[in-house]
């Protein structure tokens, strides 16, 4: 019986450590390379309205409900954006995970103030997919 | 239909009974949270005294399951159609084996958490979903009064085939019962899924 207990608890100790990808609002860490980037106050665009936004840990959320995010970075009068493009995947995972999101086909728009960026994919195992722009001047 | 002289009064055996199962019908919250309408009729037949009887239970459910799966609410409609032979020298103690057919479609709408830019919610709708499979099942009979009966029925379904994908989870099968859920079991597709029902017959 106690092995049994311990095969169970085991059984559903490996099972717990099940990760998930994004159920949630995606995120990127954006990078800024060679570039002042103290700013008074950083905005998202959503549809027609800008969210006053601050950076945290998580990174920089990607919008899921659309296939562009865009974000301005706002410095005494000046105004530098940061708009791109990607595609939505949209794929279940697991009954535990349910549906994630993953993103790909990352593009910069025009509305980009900035020289270029570069974009990154990586996959970890444990931690899903993450983003990282690069973003040059 | 057989006819025989008793004392002088003519008397009708019926060879078939009809039945509706209770436990389905009148109960139809579910264990993992769910809720919706289970209606499964039973037409049972035997010949005279034979030994090999026939049960055909057959019915429609709508079912409807917020939150079985993570940030899924799955509705699933189906019909199915059991029909089974049994064989017993017992009126009251009869085992049967019935085949189980069951067609069904799945509504989901899954909804992901967008704290800044807004929830992302689709819906997709799967229909024309197959399962097949054998159900083992014993009845025991209680007559509760002339013509009126309680027969409960203790029953192992085990699906064979079933319609399912790696892009959508199918959590319940018409006529077999929930076959997978976060909640119940992992991951995985049960194949095997025991039950009880109690028939009020007629």
């Amino acid at each position: 019986m106690k092995y049994i207990l311990t095969i169970l608890f085991l059984a559903n100790l490996f099972q717990s450590c099940t990760k998930c990808g994004d159920n949630s609002e995606p995120h990127a860490d954006i990078h800024f390379i060679n570039v002042d980037m103290e700013v008074d106050s950083i905005k998202a665009m959503h549809s027609d309205d800008f969210i006053l936004f601050e950076v945290n840990k998580s990174g920089f959320p990607l919008s899921m409900v659309s296939d562009t995010t865009t974000y301005l970075f706002f410095k005494d009068d000046k105004i530098d954006t940061i708009s791109i493009q990607y595609k939505r995947n949209f794929t279940y995972q697991s009954d535990e995970c349910g549906f994630i999101i993953n993103l790909s086909d990352f593009q910069n728009l025009p509305q980009t103030t900035f020289d270029s960026i570069k974009f990154y994919i990586g996959y970890y195992e444990y931690d899903g997919y993450e983003y990282l722009l690069e973003v040059y001047n | 239909m057989v006819w025989w002289l008793t004392t002088g009064v003519i008397s009708a055996q019926r060879n078939y009974n009809l039945g509706i199962d209770l436990t389905k019908t009148i109960v139809n919250h579910f264990p993992t949270g769910g809720s919706g309408v289970v209606i499964e009729p039973l037409y049972l037949y035997s010949k005279n005294d034979s030994k090999i009887k026939f049960k055909i239970p057959f019915g429609y459910s709508q079912v409807k399951m917020e939150n079985v799966f993570f940030n899924s609410k799955i509705k699933t409609t189906g019909a199915y159609i059991k029909p089974g032979i049994g064989y017993s020298s017992s009126k009251n103690v009869v085992p049967y084996l019935n085949l189980l057919f069951t067609i069904y479609t799945i509504n989901n709408t899954y909804k992901l958490d967008g704290p800044v830019f807004g929830d992302y919610i689709d819906e997709y709708r799967h229909s024309n979903l197959f399962a097949f499979g054998i159900e083992p099942n014993i009845d025991y009979r209680f007559t509760l009064i002339k013509n009126l009966a309680l027969i409960t029925n203790i029953k192992l379904s085990m699906i064979f085939y079933n319609s399912e994908s790696k892009d959508f989870p199918v959590h319940y099968i018409a006529g077999a019962g929930i076959v997978r859920s976060s909640k119940v079991i992992r991951s995985a597709t049960r194949r095997f899924i025991s039950g009880v029902n109690i028939y009020l017959v007629f």
